[in-house]
């Protein structure tokens, strides 16, 4: 929604409010600018937020049907109708639904699909509460919730109890059954919110987006900027305080850890910031949690530009500047200089994050690390940023201890360098994380785009649910908040230091709703 | 003396009369003959274009579902399926729900049910089908109580024009010549062996509309095709026009855009634009302007023809360039427009009445909820 200005004022409510109004609303790809693969998932989306569940599934069956004037012969199961069918390995609506056999003019259209394992095939019973929209939360500096279920902290052990929750400037104070809380509550008037399914994660972290580095992706005067060769720091140019970063603390987004763009958006050159999303200006306290969070080099198509003609170029470049770094003789004098962040790179104590899909171009990644680690002896702490083709590389990453952040979670194959993506069932085995985690590499979820930040519990979600197993939900969660921390060596802001997030029903699943965001503010958001 | 006189008198008038009567033969534009008219038009081709008169008065309708006894796609031989035991979701409310009810979701259920395909349609589903009432060459496919819908449809795709992992050579989408191009068609940059594709399908979506680029005001005729390639597919060859949804071509569908998108491919200030939002407005009035004008020609000359080839001046009015506009304006064209803005969806709007054009669906619309009231000032919007 932030990527040009006419994009800008929108809800995503809005397919609910046109349907309140007796319009109707339709969901569509415009492949390839979303993977059209995907289309029903967007139905999905506008299901859990608050259109209805007949009219999410009319919007891109029968609405589109009866829009393109073959109303009486496509969209619907019945007789007469064109012999077009899906069947599905769970309900179409739920996250991570795959098709199981597709009938096109009553042709199969798979011969062997892969079939995903999904313990719970059953239809949804929709849920009516995601009527209620709450389009701005109150802030409290005390609030209670009970009736959660699910405490998905890492380091606290599953019980079936419900428990209580409760916040207080700015911190938790119970969980638990908590009955002195519950007890003055009323007196003290703090609100207590009871939750049916309740669910308390850590909240969440994008990482590698333009969050605080621009407002409106094509509108140059609120953006940083490109930075072209010159490396600078993230922090030199975070910009805060804008619709975007509203918008991903409310979907329990708090933190944000974003590097200077190098030649666009999926780019990256200089040292990214940790930040909190929800902070007014960078100097509040603790609004920067990590003011160098790793160094960053791109190694994408868009690496061939001013000075570095080739991708040869850009590799010789990156591993020129590695191996001068080992070979000086003292720091630098600017502790800021990029020679500075490189001489810690090369004794391990800061990150290097290399853009790049291509399996050719992370095969140099992991060439280059060889050649500097003979030279430091140190291990060097490398993880790899989009990483469509990673997969090819899966036990070479792993044997390297490289991490992958993957940008897009589902790559489909846009550019040249992103071609040899898995797509997943019932075309491929698995998608790009199943192969990674088979072989051990440290994951993460990162942003190809701005607007998917509201996307990321659901994107865990597609991981667990079509995981077949491989994680389980607090290692869904850890993609997009613990794991990014694990790659890069650093401290997470967590829970018990205010940054949590509470749900109504499970955030890995279609019908959660946020219902509380703590992001280190003194008040919670409560919805 | 005076019977003479009045004689000479009636001779001399014949005599005028028979010499006015020649001069008037000899000085006619053309003599008349079977094959051509009194103005030396070929009464063979004014004879065709009459023809071409009932297709642009022919009023385009929703191809039919039931009562076909096959699929047009349909190949002798290929087998039946019967799909036992899945969960069904029909599309449609239960018989006798009211519209009010309905529009809140009841009567809408997912239920048991086997489907029997046949002859590439739907041909019946019910509780329970048995193996005796279907032909016997059928493939049984087990559901094992999955959830079952009809295949997806995605009504805003370049797949094909867009072909995916992009390159220069395939990047067919855009014909970024020029702003108003309603003449050209998403269908001759179609690659049917664009992988994504087959990635699409495999998420479930069994139909798309394929549309031209949003970079022209105007950007060209859509086209539906099923995400079917080839014989594997079931197809009869690999060809594009096999893979359209509907061989007759009931309806045709047109691409137009709103917003940042032309002014900012085509803006050249002091050169040419659309510069701005005004001049995207301008584009489409003008445009519109001469597709009027191009249909009221064609419908006289319609008209006089049908009285008389011989009233024909000239030839039929035809001309690509605003053939596919003008079949806009005759309601034989259903148009998508990509807009975001409350001043792009109002202006749109204010076309929409001003020439007297269907639009069935405004893209992208991120501020149409906002403008409700607006959306329905749509020409005819609602009942389309």
């Amino acid at each position: 929604m932030w990527y040009k200005a006419e994009a800008y004022w929108a809800s995503e409510h809005a397919g609910k409010y046109l349907y309140d109004n007796g319009l109707t609303p339709i969901y569509v790809s415009d492949n390839p600018v979303l993977n059209a693969q995907h289309v029903v998932f967007e139905a999905a989306k506008a299901y859990k937020n608050g259109l209805p569940y007949h009219a999410a599934l009319a919007s891109v069956t029968t609405a589109p049907a009866y829009r393109l004037g073959f109303g009486k012969r496509l969209g619907k199961v019945k007789p007469g109708y064109d012999a077009d069918i899906v069947v599905w390995d769970s309900d179409p609506l739920s996250v991570g639904a795959t098709p199981v056999q597709v009938w096109i003019d009553g042709t199969a259209q798979f011969e062997h699909p892969v079939k995903l394992e999904k313990p719970d095939a059953k239809v949804m019973v929709p849920d009516e509460s995601l009527a209620q929209i709450v389009e701005e939360p109150k802030l409290l500096d005390e609030v209670i919730f009970t009736g959660v279920s699910n405490v998905l902290l890492p380091g606290t052990s599953s019980t079936s109890e419900q428990q209580t929750v409760v916040f207080s400037n700015g911190k938790i104070t119970c969980i638990g059954s908590c009955v002195q809380h519950l007890d003055t509550a009323s007196s003290s008037r703090t609100p207590v919110i009871k939750l049916r399914n309740g669910y308390l994660t850590n909240s969440f972290t994008v990482f590698g987006s333009t969050l605080g580095l621009n407002a409106i992706d094509a509108e140059a005067t609120t953006d940083n900027g490109d930075t072209g060769g010159s490396f600078t720091r993230g922090e030199d140019g975070l910009r805060l305080d804008d619709l975007k970063l509203h918008t991903a603390y409310q979907y329990g987004v708090t933190k944000g850890i974003s590097a200077p763009k190098f030649a666009g958006g999926g780019t990256h050159h200089g040292t990214s910031v940790g930040f909190l999303t929800g902070a007014l200006t960078s100097l509040q306290k603790d609004a920067v949690f990590a003011s160098d969070a790793a160094v960053h080099y791109t190694l994408d198509q868009k690496a061939k530009t001013g000075d570095v003609q080739s991708i040869s170029g850009a590799v010789g470049t990156l591993r020129r500047k590695l191996i001068e770094a080992a070979a000086l003789k003292e720091s630098p004098a600017d502790v800021y200089s990029e020679s500075a962040f490189l001489a810690k790179v090369v004794n391990g104590s800061l990150a290097l994050v290399i853009t790049a899909h291509s399996a050719d171009s992370i095969a140099s990644v992991i060439k280059v690390k060889t050649a500097v680690e003979a030279v430091t002896k140190t291990k060097l702490r490398v993880a790899i940023f989009g990483g469509a083709e990673s997969w090819l590389l899966a036990k070479e990453l792993a044997d390297a201890g490289v991490g992958v952040i993957l940008a897009p979670l589902l790559a489909y194959a846009v550019e040249w360098d992103q071609r040899r993506s898995l797509t997943g069932a019932p075309l491929t085995n698995g998608t790009a994380i199943d192969h990674l985690l088979d072989a051990g590499v440290t994951v993460g979820i990162g942003l190809e785009e701005d607007w998917v930040v509201r996307n990321l519990g659901l994107l865990a979600g597609v991981a667990y649910q079509n995981g077949g197993g491989r994680l389980s939900e607090k290692e869904a969660l850890g993609l997009v908040s613990g794991n990014l921390y694990k790659l890069l060596g650093l401290e997470q802001p967590r829970a018990e230091e205010g940054h949590f997030v509470v749900f109504e029903g499970n955030p890995l699943e279609i019908g959660s709703r946020v219902k509380g965001v703590a992001g280190g503010k003194r008040e919670m958001s409560v919805f | 003396m005076r019977r003479t006189r009045a004689l000479r008198f009636i001779a001399i008038t014949c005599l005028a009369f028979i010499a006015f009567a020649q001069w008037k033969q000899i000085s006619a534009p053309h003599p008349s003959n079977a094959e051509t008219t009194i103005h030396g038009l070929s009464i063979e081709r004014l004879q065709d274009d009459l023809s071409v008169c009932s297709k642009l008065r022919k009023k385009a309708e929703d191809p039919i579902g039931l009562g076909r006894e096959r699929n047009a796609r349909y190949l002798d031989g290929h087998a039946p399926t019967l799909i036992k035991n899945a969960t069904v979701w029909v599309g449609e409310p239960v018989a006798g729900t009211s519209e009010e009810d309905a529009r809140k979701g009841k009567g809408y259920e997912w239920v048991r049910a086997d489907v029997y395909l046949e002859y590439g349609l739907i041909k019946k589903v019910a509780p329970s089908i048995a193996m005796g009432q279907v032909a016997d060459n059928t493939i049984v496919y087990k559901a094992h109580g999955r959830p079952l819908t009809a295949g997806i449809i995605d009504m805003h795709s370049h797949a094909g024009v867009g072909s995916i992992p992009s390159l220069r050579g395939t990047e067919d989408s855009n014909e970024a010549s020029s702003d108003i191009t309603p003449y050209v068609r998403s269908i001759d940059g179609f690659h049917p062996y664009d992988h994504q594709i087959e990635v699409i399908k495999s998420g479930g979506v069994t139909t798309s509309l394929v549309l031209p680029g949003s970079a022209n005001n105007m950007g060209g005729e859509a086209f539906v095709i099923k995400h079917a390639t080839g014989k594997p597919d079931g197809r009869n060859e690999t060809s594009i026009v096999d893979m359209l949804a509907d061989p007759d071509r009931n309806w045709r569908f047109m691409k137009m855009a709103c917003g940042e998108n032309p002014k900012r491919v085509y803006g050249k200030h002091g050169e040419h634009g659309p510069a701005s939002r005004m001049g995207e407005s301008w584009e489409f009035r003008h445009a519109f302007e001469q597709a009027t004008k191009y249909v009221r020609e064609q419908d006289d000359w319609c008209d006089a023809a049908a009285a008389g080839l011989q009233n024909a001046k000239g030839y039929l009015p035809q001309e690509i360039r605003w053939e596919s506009l003008g079949a806009l304006l005759r309601d034989q064209v259903r148009l998508n427009t990509h807009c975001y803005t409350i001043p792009d969806l109002e202006a749109f709007i204010e076309h929409t009445n001003e020439f007297k054009f269907k639009l069935r669906a405004f893209h992208h619309a991120h501020q149409t909820y906002m403008v409700p009231e607006v959306s329905r000032r749509c020409f005819v919007l609602r009942d389309v």
